[in-house]
């Protein structure tokens, strides 16, 4: 009984993260499936399509795939540590990611129609032409520094409580102690606990400088720097591309967990084909995409001096190389070890393919040249859905590893892999036809598309419901569920 | 070629299928091994690292052959000093973006003689896209208020399209404006 309860302790919290992350992708999702259906019809009117899409970017972005890497990687990090996951803490970031998050979706409904990138100086731009009102602009600002607190700084302190504070409870270590340093391990949080709150406390700092300014506690000349538009972007942009590489790294280090768990070999420890590769791969992934920003404000032709485009494309080419690495320590485990095949493998596998054929794209987006005649248009849409759908379908594998442990009873093997198989079919199936598109040259972010792609449009309508549809197997799964477990 | 839109979706292609193949092939092959316990216990270490390194030296060479040769799609005029100040025998297109238009200072050009794009930005985050007579996305500049952009391009004659491809409100998409570029000799 004792046990039970401190089990418990663990397992709440996370799982609370992980049914409110499934609710966010529930709505957010609608969102993204009523914007296709916009273009399919053309029947909305423009600021119904804006309004949809800034909620669905926010909503999947933040609500689901964050919310779904916090909970299950600090149930990883409590298992192997053997602590509890409950106190002020981590209830905070739950309660403040998700107040924030409701304050956003209230806003963007309201009219804040600025996607989730925020477009700066675009929310002041569009509240001086009266296109949303100031309070509604204010309540969106106070929802970002909101937003900003619970991902760089609660989340990465969660991480690094479980980590470097507290006693081990023995009875609460679930999988075998791997330590901060191996990369089957908990290596891959390092860098969210170190890299992004440095990075991110400027942004932070200065969305809430603008949040005092907009309820007239400072004056808005007191802070005329950080409104200049480029100003505001360079510090915007460092921030924005090493969340998303963290998040990468994340759900690397998950298939660096997983893979090994699920070898022939049973007899032996679980590890990689190669630790001291794996825990290069992280390092020089890190350090290089600390370099990357540059690549989203290439096509400022004059104003980024061309030495600063050429480290963004080095370094984005350099992050490459280290995926290069990490697909290799993979498959080599598989060949080594032999690899067996479950739900939280093959999603693990999928989704790793998926990140790694986007990984290149990505690369593409990082060519100066390219991205002179690919930015804004629906390649760059391609990447971003790809990789975060990629990044979700790591952590489902994660999902399915601890599925007894969430739900207390097994999965049904045959909707697991129905979910897993389909949801990768649809992301490959979006992500080419929105490559296509964008080399197409349509604009992204455009209601009504200033082009002729009925075709395209409908095979986004077939993926998208694909999509759709996979998941509602896998909320099938969750409700009804197999019987006990044979892991 | 390979610097268009359309070479980078080959390019795409061309790398990105046969990887999936092989990845899933060696998935494949590691499953099926994993049922011969023998096989696993005589698996060869030094095949490995060749292995290793072979894959390693095919994604060097790519990587050296696609930022070798993309130095040379980068537009003319980005980066090179030389080229920033207006020459004789150019034509200037200055094109002011606005919440939802361009002002163009002329909408009709020469062909057969460089044209200086010049780009700015009067209220929110804008871009210009220039798309060829064909509907091909030849450049993009990104628009931030308070900076200007240029590029040089050398153009055929047509009818060439600007269009935004940075969020910037509710009109965005409507956001564009023609001009054209007659044929040398008054064509
Ligand atoms: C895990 C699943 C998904 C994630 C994480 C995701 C995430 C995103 C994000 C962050 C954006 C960028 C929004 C912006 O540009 O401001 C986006 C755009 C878009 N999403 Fe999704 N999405 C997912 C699934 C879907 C589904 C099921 C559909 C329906 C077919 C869909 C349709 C779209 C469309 C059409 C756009 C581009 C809108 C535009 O540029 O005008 N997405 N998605
Ligand atoms: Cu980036
Ligand atoms: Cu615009």
């Amino acid at each position: 009984m004792a046990e039970e309860m401190s089990l418990s302790s663990l397992t709440l919290l996370p799982r609370l993260m992980f049914y409110t992350a499934l609710a966010w992708f529930l709505a957010g999702g609608a969102a993204g499936l009523l914007m296709v259906l916009f273009h399919v019809t053309g029947a909305a009117a423009v600021p119904a399509y804006y309004e949809a899409l800034t909620v669905h970017g926010i909503l999947m972005t933040f609500g689901g795939v964050f919310q779904l890497m916090a909970g299950l990687s600090l149930i990883r990090a409590g298992f192997c540590y053997g602590k509890p996951i409950r106190g002020l803490l981590f209830l905070s970031l739950y309660l403040l990611l998700n107040i924030s998050l409701a304050m956003l979706l209230a806003s963007a409904l309201a009219g804040v129609r600025v996607t989730y990138t925020l477009m700066f100086p675009l929310p002041a731009a569009g509240a001086f032409k009266g296109l949303w009102s100031i309070d509604m602009l204010t309540l969106f600002v106070w929802g970002v520094v909101l937003l900003l607190i619970a991902i760089i700084a609660l989340y990465p302190a969660s991480l690094a409580k479980i980590l470097f504070f507290g006693k081990t409870k023995e009875q609460l270590v679930m999988e075998r102690f791997m330590g901060t340093l191996s990369p089957s391990g908990m290596a891959s949080m390092l860098p969210f606990i170190f890299v992004v709150p440095p990075i991110g406390a400027p942004i932070l700092a200065t969305a809430a400088l603008i949040g005092a300014a907009l309820l007239g506690v400072i004056p808005l000349t007191g802070i005329s720097w950080f409104l200049e538009a480029v100003n505001f972007n360079y510090l915007f942009w460092p921030w924005a591309h090493n969340l998303m590489e963290a998040m990468g790294i994340m759900a690397i280090g998950t298939v660096y967990w997983i893979i090994p768990r699920y070898t022939a070999d049973v007899e032996r420890e679980p590890r990689l084909y190669s630790e001291k590769l794996g825990i290069f791969a992280i390092i020089f992934y890190t350090v290089a995409a600390a370099f990357a920003f540059p690549h989203h404000l290439f096509t400022m032709s004059s104003t980024q001096p061309i030495g600063l485009s050429y480290v963004g494309q080095l370094a984005s080419w350099l992050t490459g190389f280290g995926a290069a690495f990490s697909v290799f320590n993979i498959l080599a485990t598989g060949w080594r070890y032999g690899l067996k095949i479950r739900p939280a493998s093959l999603a693990v596998l999928l989704g790793f393919s998926l990140y790694v054929t986007d990984g290149f794209l990505a690369m593409q987006l990082g060519t100066i040249g390219w991205n002179y005649r690919l930015h804004g248009t629906y390649y760059v849409t391609a990447h971003l859905m790809t990789i975060l759908i990629a990044v979700t379908l790591i952590w489902i594998g994660a999902v399915y590893h601890h599925f007894q442990l969430l739900r207390g009873r097994g999965d049904d093997e045959k909707l697991s892999y129905l979910h897993i198989i389909l949801t990768t079919v649809a992301g490959f199936g979006l992500m080419y036809v929105m490559a296509t598109m964008g080399v197409g040259g349509v604009p992204r972010r455009a209601y009504p598309i200033p082009f002729a792609a009925d075709i395209q449009i409908t095979l986004l309508t077939a993926f998208g419901a694909l999509l759709a549809l996979a998941q509602a197997i896998f909320i099938a799964n969750l409700v009804r569920g197999g019987g006990v477990a044979a892991r | 070629m390979w610097g268009s839109s359309l070479g980078a979706l080959l390019i795409l292609l061309y790398v990105t299928s046969p990887f999936l193949v092989v990845f899933f092939l060696l998935v494949f092959l590691s499953v099926r091994r994993g049922r011969q316990a023998e096989k696993l216990l005589n698996t060869s270490k030094k095949r490995l690292a060749v292995a290793e390194v072979l894959w390693l030296m095919l994604v060097a060479s790519i990587w050296t052959a696609v930022n070798v040769s993309s130095l040379s799609w980068i537009p003319a005029g980005v980066g090179d000093p030389a080229l920033a100040v207006p020459a004789a025998g150019e034509q200037v297109l200055e094109v002011e973006a606005f919440m939802w238009g361009y002002n163009l200072s002329t909408t009709t050009l020469e062909a057969g003689r460089p044209v200086r794009v010049v780009a700015w930005s009067t209220d929110t985050l804008h871009s210009t896209g220039i798309y060829s007579p064909d509907g091909e996305l030849l450049v993009t500049l990104m628009l931030m208020p308070g900076m200007r952009e240029q590029v040089l391009l050398t153009l055929e004659p047509g009818v060439y399209t600007l269009r935004c491809l940075e969020f910037c409100g509710d009109g965005h998409a409507f956001m564009s404006a023609v001009f054209t570029v007659a044929g040398a000799g008054g064509g």
